[in-house]
């Protein structure tokens, strides 16, 4: 299976590449904009219509989008964003699904049923962004200890007074557990 | 009449399954990664990987600094393969600034990267013959070449580890006038020391025993736990980034794509010295095409600022498909910078493929996954 670079992957530029058009052809009536990146387009979608977009970017044939190659959080202050990237190893194009909440209601649907790699990736999220993705199988945090109370890599979170806030969260805790 | 021996009853022989502790401080784990594996006899039925003892905050601080200091932090995540995780960045920047670096950075980058696959491959063969029982014999072969890699390295960039020495639009300073002949003779060298590895381990009798057919993975499988690199070209799926999506110069070089046939952990090793050799041509032939001429590209301001935009840049390293996405929103600093961590991705998997094996062979397993704790805890 050793593919020629296709035009979706090395197309860059302002012009929409072609994986635009497919996407609004399989997903008609559902409300998206794309914008086309340095390398991939990126399409983004409403939180409610997230589950069916995945679904059919993995299952249509004209998508086929087989493997999540990445997922990360964005913290954009007055929203959070997930960004998916995918990529088809059928055909070889990738391009990118973005998603956007508010951060204080930052519920997203699961999507590690569709790809397992998804499991982790969202669990490193949750844990650093705040993110509780319904439905995930176990999103207890893996990098950091369990239970912090913050999240780390929002933009509020402080880079050099962080001692103190484990201070503070520490007296807290204490506080907390002597009630 | 025969002796009569007494069987023990279901009811009477109770068996409970026992949790047995691997790590954080074990040197079969490959730095410090815990597994709490859950046994039943010698067989494993359950696994729960702890990570995150390295975290360091990488993006955070990646995201707090400028440009030009954020490569600083790319070696630190990839500690082994610091080349290839410092030119996944640098062409992130590159791609969003608008940068176009001279053809003969690009040659060195090449050059560089290639050297350092063989580095990090090295470092796997040698801790993989330990993990498999054949002690100290190949980790002397292999770290014997892997100096000299090192060497020139430290040539190039004053530094053994953390070389911080791509920059975005090119690279550092020039290399040595020596580079070319001393690179030819590192090849040299490097080429017979892989022939050594490969007539101490390949035919190796104990080592097929143990790793032929051991966690075989199918390509669909690997595609959905999301395994890249070496872990999927052994499955057989004969992907590779640098001929898919050919970045850089890459699209200039002839090299093949070595594959396994069953995605067992045999296919994994061979995978990887089929690789070092494919290393060793592309930097062959860059060393034969590297022009003279500037090894920076002109018009850079001393502070760097990137126009708003985001890219996913992708590149093929040691462990797999290593992934920088950077989000800008104009400035100085990197608004938004997550590493796509190929180990990361690979670990997830560990449950899966571990489960129904032995114990001794859940080691093996995990040191043919060839994990980077910087990079999985970033």
């Amino acid at each position: 299976m050793a593919q020629e670079p296709s035009q979706e992957t090395t197309a860059t530029g302002p012009a929409l590449g072609p994986l635009a058009g497919l996407f609004q052809e399989a997903l008609s009536g559902v409300q998206m904009t794309a914008e086309q990146t340095a390398i991939d387009v990126a399409i983004t979608v409403r939180r409610e219509d997230l589950l069916q977009v995945m679904k059919t970017a993995k299952e249509d044939e004209r998508l086929a989008f087989d493997f999540l190659r990445c997922l990360s959080g964005v913290d954009h202050l007055d929203e959070l964003e997930v960004v998916y990237h995918l990529y088809s190893y059928k055909l070889g194009h990738s391009a990118a699904v973005k998603v956007r909440c508010p951060p204080d209601d930052p519920h997203l649907p699961t999507v590690s049923h569709l790809w397992q790699t998804a499991n982790w990736h969202e669990r490193e999220a949750a844990e650093l962004f705040g993110f509780i993705f319904d439905g995930h199988p176990d999103l207890r945090p893996l990098l950091t200890e369990e239970g912090l109370g913050y999240y780390i890599l929002r933009k509020t979170h402080p880079l050099a007074e962080i001692e103190e806030w484990q201070e503070d969260y520490l007296k807290a805790a204490e506080e907390k557990g002597g009630e | 009449m025969a002796t009569e021996y007494r069987v023990p009853h279901e009811k009477e022989l109770e068996t409970i399954d026992v949790n047995v502790n691997v790590g954080p401080q074990h040197p079969a784990t490959h730095g410090v990664f815990r597994m709490i594996l859950t046994v039943d006899g010698e067989q494993v039925v359950d696994l729960y990987p702890v990570i995150g003892y390295m975290h360091r905050g990488a993006e955070k601080l990646s995201e707090n600094c400028d440009y030009r200091q954020a490569i600083g932090y790319q070696d630190r995540t990839e500690y082994l393969g610091q080349f290839n995780a410092e030119f996944c960045y640098v062409q992130a920047v590159e791609k969003l600034a608008g940068i176009q670096p001279p053809e003969r950075a690009e040659y060195i980058r090449v050059i560089l990267t290639e050297l350092n696959r063989i580095a990090s491959h090295q470092m796997f063969v040698g801790a993989f013959g330990t993990d498999i029982g054949l002690f100290g014999t190949s980790f002397m072969y292999s770290f014997r070449d892997r100096e000299v890699i090192q060497d020139l390295f430290e040539a190039v960039t004053g530094e053994r580890m953390m070389y911080a020495y791509f920059r975005p639009g090119g690279v550092a300073w020039d290399v040595p006038e020596d580079f070319r002949e001393r690179c030819r003779e590192v090849v040299a060298v490097v080429r017979r020391g892989i022939d050594d590895i490969d007539g101490l381990m390949t035919e190796n009798d104990v080592i097929i025993a143990r790793c032929r057919g051991l966690s075989p993975v199918t390509p669909e499988d690997a595609i959905n736990w999301g395994l890249t690199g070496p872990m999927l070209r052994a499955t057989g799926l004969k992907h590779d980034l640098r001929r898919a999506e050919p970045y850089s110069i890459y699209d200039r070089f002839e090299f093949d794509i070595p594959t396994g046939t069953q995605g067992d952990v045999y296919d994994r090793y061979l995978v990887r010295v089929g690789e070092m050799r494919q290393s060793l041509r592309i930097a062959e032939q860059a060393l034969e095409q590297m022009p003279e001429g500037p090894i920076m590209a002109e018009g850079l301001k001393r502070t760097l600022r990137v126009p708003e935009g985001e890219v996913y840049v992708r590149n093929e390293t040691p462990r797999g498909e290593y992934g920088i996405y950077l989000v800008s929103k104009g400035g100085d600093k990197p608004y938004r910078l997550k590493i796509r961590s190929p180990a990361f991705c690979s670990l997830s998997a560990l449950k899966a493929m571990s489960v129904g094996t032995y114990v001794a062979d859940t080691i093996i397993n995990l040191g043919s996954f060839d994990i980077v704790l910087g990079e999985v805890d970033r």
